[in-house]
C-alpha cells in the first residue's frame, strides 16, 4: 500500500466513524424562534448552548404553568408570577409557599430577562436555567424534590411528547427542565408598545406633566445646575430602564437583609440588591426587594428625601440623593408637582402586552 | 510521482509550521490594563484599600472605560491606525482586549488610543451593536440613553468626609472630554505579544491638576461642575504608562 493510498483510507475511516452515530436514525428537527427585539433595545446576548425553538419554548411554558412542579400540585411558577400583575405576585408583599410559609422578598417581575446576567434580588443565580429550578426545592416556596418532579413528568404522555419535540427523546432531566423554562422566560418582553415607546417612535405625544417627569427622570441632581433633576437615569437609564447591577440604594442605615452580601460573604456587598427595570412598574406594586412601598408616590418620596447617607455600601451613584441643595435640606428637594410628574412619566412605561399576549398565557386554560 | 505530491505537501507544511525561527506575516496584540497607585506601582485592591489623597483617603470601586481609535506609532512616530476596533474595560475584572490579527509585524515606537469615541459613533444608534459588542449598552452600562452618547470613563469610590465614608463619582462624557492617550515606548511586535499598561489611579487625581473629592467636589456628570470633569479627563489621559511586553502564552 502506498503512502497516498493509506492516507485516503484513513480519511474514509474517519468519515465513517464521525457519521456512524447518525446512520439509520431519524434526525431531530426543531423550529427556530427569532426573538423580536423591540425597537431601540440593545441586542441581547442569548445563550448559545440553548437556542430558542418553538418546541422548547412551548415545553418551558407548560412547565412554568404546571402545578405538578410543587409538593402538593397546588402551585406553579405562574402562581407567584401572574401576567395580570406584570408577572409578579398579585400585589402581595411576600409570596406564600405550599405549606403556608411566607417568603422574605417581594416577587420579581419577569420581562426582558434576555438582557440580565444574574437573577433573584440577591443575584445568586447566574442563569435562568438555574434560577428556574430554585423555587421548586425552596422550602418556603414549592418545597418539592426536583428528582421527584422528574418522575412525575416522565409518567405523563403529554410531557413525553413535549420533551421529545424539544430535545429529541422523552428523557426528562432537571437540566432539560431548566433549559426549557429558560427558553420560555427569555421570550417574555416588555417594550415597543408602551406610551413612552410610542412617544420615542414619534407616533404619540406625552402630556406636559409626563414631559416634565421625563426631564426630571433624565436630569442629574446637581446643586450647581439651574434645572432640577431626579437622577433616576443613572441606575434606570436606557431602553431597558435598568443597569442590571446589584447596588445599595440607601433604604436602611442598619441592614436587616444583607442581599448580595449573604451570597458572597463579603461585607462590601451587604445591602446590595438587583436594580429592577422600571418598565411595567405600574403593574408590579409593592416596591423594593421587601415590598415596603405600596405606591409609586411612596417610592418617589423615598428618593426625594429618605435615602440614608450612612447606609453601608451606599452606591456612589446615589451621591446626588444625599447632596445638600441650596434650600438646606438633604436630598432631591423636588416639589409636589415635580414628584407627581415623575409618577406620571413612570406610568407611561406600561406595556399591556405582558398581560394580553397569548404567548405568555397559561396553556392549560 | 503524482501519488507522492500530497504526502510531500503535508510533510512540508508540517515542518514549516514547526519552524521555531519562522515569523508570522500578521499578528494581533493583546492589551492588558492593570490598576496601580502611585509611581511605585502599588497594586489596587478594589473596594477595600484606602489610599492617601491630600488630606483625604480614597478607595476605588469602579473604573469603567470605552476605548477606541487605536494606533501603533511607527519608528518615526507616525500613527498606524487600527480602525473600527472598540474595547470596554471594567477594572479589575474585565481588564484586557485583543486587537485583531491584521497588524503588520515590526518594530514600533509606541501605542495610542482614545478613551471615548468619535462623534458619529458616540451619537449613533446604540441598539445596532451585537449582544456581546463592547458598545452594546447592555454590556457596558455606559450609555446615557435618550440624553445621548456614552460616558467615556466612569470612576467611582469612597472617601472620608468628617469621619464618615462618603461616595465620590466622576462620569466623564461629552466630546470635549475625550481623552487621547499616547504611551511612547519601543515595541517589538514581530510576533504575537501581550502589552501590559499600568493605569495609575493616583495620577488620575494628580497628573496635571491636583484634585481631591473633599476640596474639588465629589461628583461630576460632566456638566455644571466648574470644569472638574475636563480637568479629570486631562489627568486620566496622562495616567497610563508602559509596564511590560511579553510573548503571548499559547
Amino acid at each position: 500500500m502506498t503512502l497516498s493510498r493509506g492516507l485516503t483510507f484513513g480519511f474514509l475511516a474517519l468519515f465513517a466513524v464521525s457519521c456512524g452515530d447518525t446512520w439509520g436514525k431519524k434526525p431531530h428537527v426543531t423550529t427556530p424562534y427569532v426573538l423580536q427585539v423591540p425597537t431601540g433595545f440593545p441586542q441581547p446576548a442569548l445563550p448559545e448552548d440553548n437556542p430558542l425553538t418553538v418546541e422548547g419554548i412551548l415545553l418551558g411554558r407548560q412547565l412554568f404553568y404546571d402545578p405538578i412542579l410543587s409538593l402538593d400540585s397546588s402551585q406553579s411558577c405562574g402562581s407567584c408570577h401572574n401576567t395580570a400583575f406584570g408577572f409578579t405576585d398579585n400585589g402581595l408583599t411576600y409570596s406564600v409557599g405550599v405549606d403556608g410559609s411566607e417568603g422574605d422578598r417581594n416577587s420579581m417581575p419577569l420581562h426582558n430577562l434576555a438582557w440580565h446576567q444574574s437573577f433573584f434580588w440577591d443575584g445568586r443565580s447566574p442563569s435562568l436555567r438555574e434560577q428556574s429550578l430554585d423555587p421548586i426545592s425552596n422550602p418556603i416556596e414549592m418545597k418539592e424534590d426536583v428528582l421527584h418532579v422528574v418522575e412525575k413528568l416522565q409518567r405523563q404522555p403529554r410531557y413525553q411528547d413535549a420533551f421529545t419535540a424539544a430535545f429529541g427523546d422523552e428523557e426528562v432531566t432537571p437540566e432539560r427542565m431548566g433549559l426549557a423554562m429558560e427558553q420560555f422566560m427569555l421570550t417574555i418582553l416588555s417594550g415597543g408598545e408602551s406610551k413612552f415607546d410610542r412617544f420615542i417612535a414619534g407616533t404619540e405625544s406625552l402630556t406636559a406633566e409626563e414631559t416634565l417627569g421625563m426631564q426630571l427622570f433624565n436630569g442629574e441632581s446637581n446643586p450647581n445646575s439651574p434645572t432640577p433633576g431626579a437622577d433616576c437615569f443613572h441606575c434606570h437609564g436606557g431602553a431597558l430602564f435598568t443597569n442590571h447591577k446589584l447596588m445599595n440604594n440607601g433604604l436602611d442605615s442598619v441592614l436587616t437583609d444583607l442581599g448580595l452580601g449573604a451570597v458572597t460573604g463579603l461585607a462590601t456587598d451587604n445591602g446590595k440588591f438587583k436594580v429592577p427595570s422600571l418598565r411595567n412598574i405600574a403593574y408590579t406594586a409593592p416596591y423594593m426587594h421587601d415590598g415596603r412601598f405600596q405606591t409609586l408616590e411612596e417610592v418617589v418620596e423615598f428618593y426625594n428625601s429618605g435615602v440614608h447617607p450612612n447606609s453601608p455600601n451606599l452606591d456612589p451613584s446615589m451621591v446626588g440623593f444625599v447632596q445638600t441643595h441650596s434650600g438646606g435640606a438633604m436630598g432631591l428637594n423636588l416639589t409636589l408637582t415635580q414628584r407627581q410628574a415623575l409618577v406620571a412619566f413612570l406610568n407611561t412605561l406600561t406595556d399591556t402586552r405582558v398581560e394580553t399576549d397569548t404567548l405568555y398565557q397559561n396553556p392549560f386554560k | 510521482m503524482k501519488k507522492l505530491i500530497l504526502p510531500l505537501l503535508a510533510v512540508s507544511l508540517l515542518f514549516a509550521s514547526c519552524d521555531p525561527e519562522s515569523k508570522p506575516e500578521i499578528v494581533n496584540l493583546e492589551v492588558v490594563v492593570q490598576p496601580v497607585f502611585g509611581s511605585a506601582n502599588t497594586p489596587v485592591a478594589y473596594n477595600s484599600q484606602q489610599f492617601p489623597m491630600g488630606t483625604d483617603t480614597v478607595k476605588f470601586t469602579r473604573n469603567d472605560f470605552i476605548i477606541s481609535e487605536f494606533a501603533l506609532l511607527d519608528e518615526q512616530g507616525a500613527r498606524v491606525d487600527i480602525r473600527n476596533e472598540y474595547a470596554f474595560l471594567s477594572l479589575p475584572d474585565r481588564n484586557s482586549f485583543t486587537l485583531p490579527t491584521s497588524l503588520t509585524p515590526g518594530h514600533y515606537s509606541g501605542f495610542a488610543f482614545t478613551v471615548g469615541l468619535d462623534s458619529t459613533i458616540n451619537h449613533g444608534d446604540p441598539s445596532l451593536w451585537g449582544g456581546t459588542h463592547p458598545l452594546n449598552p447592555a454590556v457596558n452600562n455606559l450609555h446615557w440613553g435618550w440624553t445621548g452618547g456614552y460616558i467615556f470613563a466612569a470612576m467611582e469610590g469612597y472617601y472620608q468626609k468628617d469621619g464618615a465614608e462618603t461616595p465620590w463619582l466622576y462620569h466623564i462624557a461629552l466630546m470635549e472630554n475625550r481623552m487621547e492617550v499616547v504611551v511612547e515606548t519601543p515595541l517589538d511586535l514581530t510576533d504575537f505579544k501581550t502589552l501590559t499598561l499600568n493605569l495609575d489611579l493616583e495620577a488620575f487625581f494628580k497628573a496635571v491638576h491636583s484634585l481631591s473629592p473633599n476640596e474639588d467636589g465629589d461628583f461630576s456628570h460632566s456638566t455644571f461642575d466648574n470644569g472638574l470633569a475636563h480637568k479629570l479627563s486631562e489627568n486620566l489621559s496622562q495616567s497610563f504608562r508602559f509596564a511590560s511586553l511579553e510573548n503571548q502564552t499559547p
